[in-house]
């Protein structure tokens, strides 16, 4: 899990599933990030990421997020964890 | 459901073939429009812009445009293996919308000039209120009708199944 | 902050039993729609997150109960970033609500339960409103209710709020809670922090001047989240520094992340057994968006709509105003004609019925303007109109959620102001404030139709279009100002909840055309009638003699001891004396011209009057046109901004401020507008 790479949500392209796994920046404004829904261990769709706000998906709830804060949100895509599990079956 | 991925060749071409249709039509009514200004304003009563029974003008010829503009990125985003189907919906709302819109203005201009007797409209016919967009109204009642009516039937149709 | 302990009253006697309710929830989950449908009464529907801003009291009565209902701000959690949020928490703390209702929706039941943990944890007496039922199955989810209720250990009410379906269950469940007790929300922490937690609520015990019945283990966890109000309140409650000091010195930094963290944990335990979770999926709307946010479409559809709005305004409302206009003239001239008492036909034909009669042709297209509104608010593409402003917002210093107050401008910049509450930084907001007099108003609506109308012809829709941007314009580049020198600063972080699109109904955008109309109407009873017979006196003194609306009244002494100031501008004392009674409501300027320019021989409406005239041409009304827009926000608007920004400075700095950028735009436009031979 450590080697990993973690890209911040505005990189991730349209269309991917991503999990989120930190939310940098201070630690109020994590907090209430996280009480609005949008916390480390939960599975997002990016449906807009190419100017101004990205927009994403958790469950039926759609967010804009500035470019500002969408820096500071760390993701790891979740598919490609799907692959490494594989992996390691067929090992 | 829905992806954001891929998309129907039929889509595609109905996209380029609308959007072009549109477009072309936009630029003539914009570049005409400002045309009809500028006589207006040089009080040139005998130009040949004035004699079009459908004056034309620049913000209604923009609001064939943007129509044009939606539907044209669509196409590039098909070409892109995307999904372009909010942009042909979005395209026929506008559309529709801006065609409902320019409907009751010429029937409210038909009130005041025969029911109302207004000053300003002695000399005006009903021809002079239509607008370019309404003749362009087939094009996206087809493709209501063939990409949004046939869903909306239906799920009409589901939803009497299922009462 | 009392928690207040159930009181078990004696029904016998048949008097009513008041139950104090609360209603909290999620923003845009349906509070102020099931508060309408719980009361009868009218607060504000819409379909974006932050539409109430104020807490309301309505009441129903059933069986032996009469409930004192109040619907409150939307929020997330009782951590309160923002001042709409912290009034819904300090009524579910200070308020004394002896049931909470709280909204849930039920497509997004996790989240929605974070805030029933927070309130279940302070002690209150929770139902659970499961609204928006109609939707799960187009989710794809569903929720076994029986199942949650068991987990929860509250009572949980399915419900359709906008159907009024599920209120009598409600009332059983309130009821039911209201009588017995609720068992306390099992969620325990980590060691360490239940460990920081009975230390604290020991020491908690020991000091005697804290209230009985305050719940000490809530008390406690606040201390250890380093809440920023729990020492004020300790304070309050004389305990002494040094014991302040000790106490929160228990909280750390990540405690806060643990406790929001087990609250997700239990969460997920409790729905795991009841809701079957729909995967997240790209929907229909989601494709829409990604249109109506486009790079380049974005702006170009938003201002489009914003022109076809208009010209849908000025369509509809030119047969239905000719037809107003008619009568009122014709009822002016009848009146003056055969009252024998001359000075009363005067009062009533040119003053009454001609200023108001110009006031009161304004109303198709004013309504029409509110009924396009509420269906903008009701499909939900406010919000997306916000994320496409967003990049231009943050070049000039705020961001797109400042945009939301200048659009609800549109209709009357009072509540647009208040809306501003649920902005998140105090500087957005109050710069946001202060430049939303500039979002041209209702009121303001009837000069442009007015004077656009009888002097641009087929482009009248397009000119008002271009006088709404120019406000638009003027606003965006005043917060910049204010950004670079009293406001300095970056923004709060651009977070906002984009709604699902609903098809605009109808009927619900009549009843909200008619709750704003209805303002304009009581408006033009009230303060515009004062207005119009203060200006018809003033226009027909000195008694005897003079003529009416004539250069020796005393109403052109006044008008035109100011003319010299607004002589470049191309207006005369009559346009003067209209502009400074519109400091007052801005309709007050037809309304003043239609006493002064309508009244007196004439027998027809203001339209004809002012063409017939010969004082108004193209460039001054204008010029006129552009004064109305930017000039002095109205008494109703200085007196909420006050309140608003609680600054007499700033609030003055406004009135200033605009008036001269006002002068200053006009001034442009009439003397450009002359050198290019557009004058008279
Ligand atoms: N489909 C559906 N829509 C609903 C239901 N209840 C309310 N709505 C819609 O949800 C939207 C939000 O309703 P409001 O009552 O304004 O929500 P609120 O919780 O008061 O919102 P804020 O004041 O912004 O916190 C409106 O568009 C309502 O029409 C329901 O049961 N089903
Ligand atoms: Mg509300």
């Amino acid at each position: 899990m450590n080697n990993e790479i973690l890209v911040p949500l505005g990189f991730v392209s349209e269309g991917k599933k991503v999990r989120i796994v930190s939310i940098s920046g201070g630690t109020r404004l994590r907090n209430r990030i996280n009480e609005m829904g949008l916390r480390e261990g939960i599975d997002v769709i990016i449906i807009k990421n190419s100017f101004g706000p990205v927009i994403i998906a958790i469950g039926q709830t759609r967010f804009a997020l500035g470019r500002g804060i969408s820096a500071k949100i760390l993701t790891e895509s979740s598919e490609r964890k799907v692959e490494k599990w594989l992996l390691k079956l067929k090992k | 459901m829905e992806t954001l991925k891929n998309t129907s060749k039929d889509i595609k071409t109905s996209l380029l073939l609308g959007s072009l249709i549109f477009l072309i039509v936009a630029l003539a009514e914009i570049v005409l429009g400002a045309f009809k200004i500028y006589a207006d304003t040089k009080e040139l009563e005998e130009h040949w812009v004035n004699a079009i029974p459908f004056p034309p003008g620049i913000f209604p010829g923009l609001s064939i445009l943007i129509v044009g503009l939606v539907w044209l990125a669509g196409y590039f985003i098909c070409i892109r293996g995307q999904n372009a189907k909010g942009y042909l919906s979005v395209g026929i709302v506008i559309a529709l919308g801006f065609i409902l819109l320019f409907i009751v203005i010429l029937l409210t201009d038909v009130f005041n000039a025969y029911a109302l007797k207004l000053e300003d409209y002695e000399d005006w016919t009903a021809l002079a209120s239509l607008r370019w967009i309404i003749f362009l109204s087939p094009i996206p009642i087809f493709l209501a009708i063939k990409y949004e009516g046939f869903t909306v039937l239906r799920r009409r149709k589901e939803q009497l199944q299922q009462s | 902050m009392a928690i207040k302990t159930k009181k078990v009253k004696d029904i016998s006697d048949g008097s009513k039993i008041t139950i104090n309710i609360a209603l909290a929830g999620n923003p845009n989950t349906g509070k102020s729609t099931l508060f309408n449908a719980l009361t009868g009464l009218k607060q504000k529907i819409g379909n974006w997150s932050g539409v109430t801003v104020e807490k309301k009291e309505g009441k129903r009565s059933f069986n032996n109960f009469e409930l004192s209902i109040t619907d409150l701000p939307g929020t997330y959690s009782l951590s309160a970033s923002s001042l709409d949020e912290q009034i819904a928490r300090d009524f579910i703390i200070n308020g004394n609500p002896e049931v909470v209702v709280q909204i849930v929706d039920a497509s997004n039941l996790e989240r929605n339960l974070y805030l029933t943990t927070m309130l279940r944890e302070l002690g209150a007496r929770v139902v659970i409103a499961l609204n928006m039922m109609d939707l799960l199955k187009k989710d794809g989810s569903s929720i076994d209710v029986q199942k949650l209720s068991t987990e929860l250990g509250i009572p949980v009410v399915p419900m359709i709020a906008n159907k009024k379906i599920g209120i009598d269950d409600l009332e059983k469940a309130i009821e039911s809670v209201y009588q017995e007790d609720q068992k306390p929300m099992g969620i325990k922490y980590s060691k360490e922090i239940e460990n920081a937690l009975s230390k604290i609520q020991k020491m908690l015990e020991t000091i005697p001047s804290i209230p009985s019945d305050f719940n000490l283990r809530w008390l406690a966890t606040q201390i250890l989240q380093n809440n920023s109000e729990i020492p004020t309140l300790l304070e309050s409650w004389n305990v002494k520094s040094e014991i302040v000091g000790e106490l929160t010195s228990f909280s750390k930094e990540d405690y806060e992340a643990e406790i929001i963290d087990s609250k997700y944990e239990y969460i997920s335990k409790v729905t795991s057994k009841a809701w079957k979770k729909a995967e997240t999926k790209v929907t229909r709307s989601d494709l829409i968006d990604r249109v109506v946010t486009h790079k380049w479409l974005g702006i170009p559809i938003f201002l489009m709509i914003m022109w076809g709005s208009f010209q849908f305004v000025f369509a509809i409302a030119v047969p239905f105003m000719e037809l107003v206009d008619m009568f009122f003239g014709w009822l002016a001239g009848l009146l003056v004609e055969s009252i024998q008492i001359e000075w009363l036909g005067s009062l009533l034909g040119d003053g009454i019925v001609g200023g108001l009669g110009a006031v009161l042709i304004f109303v198709p297209p004013i309504f029409t303007m509110f009924f396009i509104l509420s269906i903008l608010e009701d499909s939900g593409y406010l919000a997306r109109a916000a994320f496409v402003m967003d990049k231009l917002m943050v070049k000039f210093g705020l961001h797109g959620h400042s945009f939301i107050p200048m659009l609800l401008g549109f209709g009357c910049n009072v509540p647009a102001i208040m809306s501003t509450r649920s902005l998140k930084n105090n500087k957005d907001r109050m710069i946001t404030i202060l430049i939303n007099p500039f979002m041209s108003c209702g009121a303001r609506m009837p000069v442009f139709i007015l004077f656009a109308g009888l002097f641009f012809g087929a482009t009248a829709g397009t000119v008002i279009f271009a006088l709404y941007i120019l406000g638009i314009v003027v606003a965006i580049l005043t917060a910049f100002l204010l950004r670079k020198t009293f406001f300095k600063g970056t923004s709060a972080p651009f977070i906002m909840e984009l709604p699902p699109y609903h098809s605009p109904k109808l009927r619900s955008a009549t009843v909200a055309m008619w709750d704003k109309g209805k303002m304009y109407l009581k408006k033009a009873g009230t303060i515009i009638l004062i207005g119009v017979v203060f200006i018809w006196f003033l226009a027909a003194m000195p008694f005897g003699g003079v003529e009416y609306g004539g250069p020796d009244t005393w109403l052109a002494t006044v008008g035109t001891f100011f003319e010299p100031i607004f002589k470049p501008l191309g207006f005369d004392w009559r346009i003067v004396v209209a502009l400074i009674v519109g400091f007052v409501a801005k309709e007050l300027i037809v309304g003043s011209l239609g006493t002064i320019v309508g009244g007196g021989e004439s027998d027809e409406g203001i339209k004809s009057a002012i063409l017939a005239d010969g004082g108004f041409y193209a460039l001054n009304s204008l010029s006129l046109m552009v004064f109305t827009l930017l000039y002095f926000p109205c008494a109703a608007v200085v007196g909420v901004m006050r309140k608003e920004t609680g600054s007499w400075r700033w609030t003055i700095f406004t009135m200033v401020y605009s008036t001269v950028i006002a002068w200053l735009f006009a001034f442009a436009v009439f003397q450009i507008g002359s050198l290019m031979g557009f004058g008279l």
